[in-house]
């Protein structure tokens, strides 16, 4: 059984075409980077196959569950990291967390010891009575990251999820990360940071302007020494070098 | 999964972020204060409106059912059952009672729509009318039940109905305010024609009955009177077949409007924002940066649907001011300036939080090489040039319904350019101390902190108090009323000068608050 399966996946708003037959297929215990540039589909694809959106045409699946025939379903084994996060914002944490447990069928007692286990690898320690509101970026970051964990997803999408995390955070993330791979989650992960995918997924897809450029290995991606940036900006091709008059 | 366990999220989440929000918002002395005060409220408003339905309707039911003796109470009771849950829906609903969540949050969760709806339906008791009124409703059923064992089944089981009916009412009607926010100039257009068209078809009637000493309006209530013991939820308490004929009936139209109530709501947060593909509007220019937020302003404030319904106040105006309360007073001299006072005093709520709708923008304003006072002059001038277009709207519903002498149209322009400077000064103090994001999307003005909440309505009636009682003074004087109101409002435009000043100020003071609170 695959992980998650995109058929001929296309997505249409009004006119323009953000998504464009996408089809692509990830085994379980995969680690997924999906690159693009801003505005290439990325966003749309983890929306559509999260639920959050309908594709227009094509099909989709997750662990062996069609998306627009069994959701509910499909929702209980992922875990979403969005990249505008949409928390509560006038919740605690730990209330927030409670929130989203309750909403996945966690018994309390489990929620209170799983938050307590994530907010210590995180570290992240906000005071009892501080909104989700008064957090810094980071912290919401990392909230954002607890509550797609919570549950114990098979299949986890994080958008962004390292931006504006400092250093440390950002070396237990991808701990946390590499070791829910060795245990069988498959990852999907979306950056613009190019160095982190590099070095964190074995596999990668490049999307642009809603077509897949490429998908694969990637070693067998690259040509022999050339960075992951080099194959991208080769792929969907750089822009033009400007003079700044101004400047 | 269980059903219980999404719901008790959303109800535990609702009612969490409610106690969060005003302990932020009056910090813990003021939170208490609010308890003491509800507390208080409770026991003087609540109570005494609890005892009245349970131990009145004991009394009233005994009458009706054991003794007999009571000429249509039972009438009474169905209507009852049915008009209260509609008041308090229709109430609760306009007041944003219902949906104090982000729905979008809703659809990355492993749960129905059923299931969602559902604890949205409960968490409409968070809004006091439908909490009041639902403990009225079981109370009285209850009462009843007691009262006249005869009739216990049928009256606890509508006293259920009846609040199932409120919730969904209130549901239904929230969903609808959004709606029309949304198609506001087809609205706009029903608003402005059907009073002129109600008018039209109802003032000959109302002249005939004049002439006839009122003959059909008799008859009328005796009808309306025959119709209300047709209701279901009077029928229910009817003796044979009827009961049974009228229980089904209600239960029939609760269920119609859970189910409509349902389909709406769910049709209205299950598309995305995203698939919405209209054409993405031109960028705003402009020449001067007081003028540009002005416009920014302007046009944030007609692109919400807090400003789009802020439209609707005029219409309510006239027909309320210048037909009903013009009827029952006699003092037509007053119903223009009234109209205008009316709709400067409904839309106080944007005037006390001004950055509200500019959601994370509020950071970009205050990055831009501008001073804080030219933010707030700009902000004034974009809240002045939305409510011109409202007062130009009413200054052509009265001219067209009522052809009001330009003498009185000048005082009620004169008076609200008074309310509008004064407003604006206490709102700009206001939108600083206590600002709270809006959302551009929804009509609610909700979470109003109560601070600010009174001193919107002080500064109102206030206002409304001195500008109409130099209006009274100068009827009364030899000076003519407009030159002294025209002195009056040149006067509030210069008060307004150095509250500007000491406004900005606050404001440079203050950024992190607004930043923190709104962006």
């Amino acid at each position: 059984m695959t992980a998650l399966e995109l058929s001929h996946v296309t997505k249409r708003f009004g006119e323009k075409l953000a998504v464009d037959d996408l089809s692509l297929t990830l085994e379980p215990g995969s680690f997924l980077g999906l690159v693009g540039r801003n505005g290439a589909g990325k966003s749309t694809t983890l929306k559509m196959v999260t639920g959050l959106i309908a594709p227009s045409s094509g099909s989709i699946s997750v662990l062996g569950k069609n998306v627009a025939e069994e959701p509910l379903a499909v929702k209980r084994q992922l875990g979403v990291m969005p990249e505008d996060m949409a928390l509560l914002e006038m919740l605690t944490g730990p209330q927030y967390l409670h929130f989203v447990g309750r909403m996945y069928g966690v018994d309390d007692h489990d929620i209170t010891r799983r938050r307590v286990e994530l907010f210590e690898a995180l570290d992240l320690e906000p005071g009892p009575k501080t909104l989700i509101g008064e957090y810094s970026f980071g912290m919401k970051k990392k909230l954002a990251l607890c509550s797609a964990l919570l549950h114990g997803p098979k299949l986890l999408f994080l958008d962004e999820p390292f931006e504006g995390i400092d250093a440390v955070t950002n070396r237990t993330i991808k701990d946390i990360l590499q070791g829910l791979q060795k245990k069988g989650v498959t990852l999907v992960l979306t950056s613009h940071i190019l160095e982190v995918v590099e070095k964190l997924c074995p596999l990668i897809a490049i999307i642009d302007e809603g077509k897949l450029k490429g998908f694969g290995p990637l070693d067998s991606l690259r040509r022999q020494g050339e960075s992951l940036e080099a194959l991208f900006v080769g792929l969907v091709g750089g822009a033009s070098k400007a003079e700044l008059s101004w400047l | 999964m269980a059903v219980a366990s999404p719901i008790r999220a959303v109800l535990t989440a609702h009612f969490e972020s409610t106690v969060n929000r005003m302990r932020k918002q009056l910090g813990r002395t003021g939170f208490i204060g609010l308890l003491f005060f509800l507390g208080v409220f409770a026991f003087v408003g609540v109570v005494p409106l609890l005892l009245l339905a349970t131990v009145g309707s004991y009394f009233l039911a005994r009458e009706a059912f054991v003794q007999h003796t009571g000429h249509g109470l039972d009438v009474m009771f169905g209507v009852g059952f049915t008009v209260l849950p509609l008041f308090g829906g229709l109430i609760g609903g306009v007041s944003g009672g219902s949906q104090q969540l982000a729905w979008e949050q809703y659809r990355a969760y492993p749960v129905t729509p059923r299931t969602l709806f559902l604890a949205e339906l409960v968490a409409g008791f968070g809004d006091v009318t439908a909490a009041v009124i639902s403990l009225m409703l079981l109370g009285a059923g209850a009462a009843v039940a007691l009262a006249a064992p005869a009739h216990a089944l049928a009256s606890v089981v509508l006293a259920i109905e009846a609040v199932v009916l409120m919730l969904s009412v209130q549901l239904l009607v929230g969903s609808l305010a959004n709606r029309l926010a949304q198609r506001l100039r087809f609205a706009l257009a029903v608003l402005l024609v059907s009073p002129g068209v109600f008018i039209l078809l109802v003032r000959p009637w109302l002249e005939k009955e004049e002439r006839t000493g009122f003959k059909s309006s008799r008859h009328a209530w005796e009808l309306a009177s025959t119709l209300a013991a047709w209701l279901p939820s009077s029928m229910t308490f009817q003796p044979g077949a009827r009961a049974w004929l009228g229980a089904a009936a209600q239960a029939l139209a609760v269920g119609a409007v859970v189910v409509t109530a349902a389909v709406m709501l769910w049709r209205e947060h299950a598309s995305s924002p995203d698939d919405s593909g209209g054409p993405v509007a031109p960028p705003w220019t402009f020449t001067r940066p007081v003028l540009g937020i002005a416009r920014l302003q302007l046009v944030t404030l007609l692109g919400s649907h807090l400003g789009k319904g802020a439209f609707i106040l005029p219409v309510i105006a006239v027909v309320l001011l210048r037909g009903f309360v013009a009827e029952l007073t006699g003092r037509t001299d007053w119903m223009v300036p009234g109209a205008f006072l009316y709709t400067s005093f409904a839309a106080t709520g944007l005037a006390f939080n001004q950055f509200g709708l500019d959601g994370h923008g509020v950071k970009a304003l205050f990055l831009l090489p501008i001073t804080e006072q030219q933010i707030l002059k700009g902000k004034q001038l974009g809240y002045a040039g939305w409510q011109a277009m409202q007062v130009a709207l009413l200054v052509v519903l009265l001219g067209v319904m009522h052809q009001p002498s330009l003498e009185h149209v000048a005082i009620g322009l004169l008076l609200f350019v008074c309310l509008f400077f004064l407003q604006g000064a206490v709102g700009q103090f206001f939108s600083t101390w206590l600002p709270r994001r809006l959302s551009p999307t929804s009509m609610k003005n909700g979470q109003v902190p109560i601070t600010v909440a009174l001193a919107s309505l002080g500064t109102s009636l206030g206002g409304m108090a001195v500008f109409g009682g130099a209006l009274f003074g100068l009827r009364h004087s030899p000076i003519p009323p407009v030159v002294g109101m025209a002195a009056l409002a040149l006067g509030c435009f210069l008060a307004s000068r150095p509250a500007l000043r000491f406004n900005a100020r606050f404001l440079a003071e203050n950024r992190d608050r607004v930043i923190e609170a709104v962006g």
